[in-house]
């Protein structure tokens, strides 16, 4: 299938820390793919340098992000292209708008042939066919009159408004509580299965990630540590950070009485040139090769590590 | 005897009316681990501060080892307040910006323990951070220096200073990654295995309280649905609402 994203080689960095450190990854038209790591690994950074939301005081120093052709450079063009959920929705909705304007405004901006009341038909459909029973009701109201679950669904909504190539979601199942999660996690699955969009999540929900994802990347300290398929990365994880991850997640692991498996360490801050693994220092399997360059090995057609051992 | 209960507690916010809590009784008993799950808007942090006394109920009563919480006078009311910690689901926002590390550990030894100097306070201090598992560094930083697993860290050492009876944790690890979260509930755990402090853990997350504690009440709609012993969760529940619970926590 075509490709429609690449990051290539990435590098951003703030006044203090490298935040990026090599990034690459890319997405087919179509294809559904999910960012894995923990916090401050840099999943919303690589997410911030595609939509053009990167802080003031974090600057890509070298490589590219091209989606569908063209390098990024926040172009609005592009922005009509790529639907963008970020990670906390109640301060994505502006609290001054009812809900109608924060969907129709910015498609109205794109399309300025387009009729209100044409864009609102279009809002309303949107929001039903997101399993919102009362949607013109919904349409009127304001952002803290909606619950965490229909905020989620609003800003999803939102994103699909415009005729878009690709659906770009920054944890969009963290904030809520499980049974809303769920509905959420249910909503994404079915729009992956249905709507031939590509799509691009950050999640750290390993349950989410396996029902969605047709590729699957492990990001660690500022660049991919592991990708592969889904079955490559539940079924054969070779990175002992992949494999820790999936650890951490097995619930039928937790034994009342006994410590819960963790990783241990703190998460690597990159304030300096490193060559060797980043993961070393809270590695269990760690041993003397792994303080050398570490190069991308490939394990299968589809299946790539970053590791020595 | 249990170390704190309530009875017949209803809550009612006054500016808008809701119904946040209806007629709830419950006990915690020493020693024991009791958690609240339910969804959001249960109730299930207005009972958590009800309980630590952090809100008054409309209707019922508090009850910490037998007595009536309103009625507390003097250094009875300091004693509760002393023993009865909270744990909250924002670490950060649980301590003052503008303080180091240092004073925000300080600040509670001071009013309660007027007669410790500032050296035995720094003592203390430094041995709960060792047994955090924190580095005595960290004392010279302020909150928003440090990770939300270190700061959700700070918090817990600032509770266990007050030699508590009691820790209400509201949603104490749900912020947090999963590798942080697990050190966390390890770290509760060890606290728990070590001194005879009691929890009130309210989570939403169902399978990380069965993990930790001993009974579980499931709350929705300000209404106690049922308690459940936690070893006994799967067999025991009655209610549909809890049965959609342990699906959602588990699958089918």
């Amino acid at each position: 299938m075509a490709e429609l994203l690449r990051f290539e080689s990435l590098f951003a960095e703030d006044e203090r820390h490298t935040i990026l450190a090599g990034l690459s990854l890319h997405v087919d038209e179509g294809e559904k793919v999910v960012i894995v790591g923990e916090s401050g690994c840099g999943k919303t950074m690589s997410i911030g340098a595609l939509v053009g939301l990167l802080p003031d005081d974090v600057r890509i120093t070298s490589g590219s992000v091209v989606f569908d052709g063209h390098a990024v450079s926040g172009r609005s063009e592009d922005s009509g292209r790529i639907g963008f959920v970020p990670q906390n929705t109640s301060d994505s909705l502006h609290p001054l708008l009812k809900v109608s304007h924060t969907m129709t405004d910015p498609y109205l901006h794109h399309h300025r042939k387009e009729s209100r009341k044409a864009a609102l038909e279009k809002a309303l459909h949107l929001l039903s066919s997101l399993g919102i029973e009362d949607a013109g009701r919904v349409l009127s109201l304001y952002p803290w009159q909606l619950s965490g679950g229909m905020k989620q669904r609003v800003n999803i909504a939102s994103a699909l408004m415009d005729d878009i190539k690709l659906l770009v979601a920054d944890e969009p199942t963290s904030a809520l509580d499980i049974h809303i999660r769920r509905q959420i996690e249910e909503l994404y699955i079915a729009l992956a299965e249905n709507s031939g969009l590509a799509m691009l999540i950050v999640s750290h929900d390993l349950g989410f990630v396996k029902g969605i994802a047709d590729r699957i990347y492990v990001m660690y300290a500022g660049r991919i540590v592991e990708e592969g398929t889904c079955s490559d990365i539940f079924e054969n994880p070779v990175h002992p950070y992949t494999k820790a991850l999936i650890a951490l997640a097995d619930r039928k692991a937790r034994e009342k009485g006994k410590d819960l498996a963790e990783i241990g360490g703190t998460p690597f801050v990159l304030d300096r040139a490193s060559a060797g693994c980043t993961f070393s220092p809270r590695c269990s399997s760690c041993s003397s090769s792994c303080i050398g360059p570490v190069c991308y090995k490939q394990i299968s057609p589809t299946h790539f590590v970053r590791c020595v051992l | 005897m249990s170390i704190l209960s309530c009875a017949s507690v209803s809550k009612v916010f006054n500016d808008n009316g809701f119904e946040a809590l209806r007629n709830i009784s419950m006990e915690v008993e020493d020693g024991e681990c009791v958690g609240i799950v339910g969804e959001s808007g249960s109730g299930k942090s207005t009972l958590g501060s009800i309980l630590g006394g952090l809100e008054k109920p409309t209707e019922g009563t508090v009850f910490y080892r037998g007595k009536d919480i309103s009625k507390l006078k003097g250094t009875e009311r300091k004693a509760f307040r002393r023993r009865v910690q909270y744990i909250f689901q924002d670490p950060k926002g649980a301590m003052n910006p503008f303080f180091t590390l240092a004073r925000v550990l300080k600040e509670p030894l001071a009013i309660n323990f007027p007669d410790l100097s500032d050296e035995e306070m720094m003592e203390r201090a430094a041995d709960i951070l060792e047994k955090v598992g924190l580095p005595h560094s960290i004392l010279n930083l302020h909150p928003y220096e440090i990770s939300g697993g270190e700061a959700q860290r700070v918090v817990i050492a600032r509770a266990l200073l007050m030699n508590p009876d009691v820790i209400i944790a509201d949603e104490c690890v749900s912020a947090l990654d999963l590798s942080i979260q697990a050190e966390v509930m390890n770290l509760l755990r060890h606290i728990r295995e070590e001194s005879n402090v009691s929890f009130l853990f309210i989570s939403h997350d169902l399978d990380l309280v069965r993990y930790f504690c001993d009974r579980v009440c499931v709350m929705l709609h300000g209404r106690i649905v049922e308690f459940l012993q936690c070893d006994r969760m799967v067999e025991d529940a009655k209610s549909e609402y809890t049965r959609m619970l342990l699906r959602d926590a588990y699958g089918e």
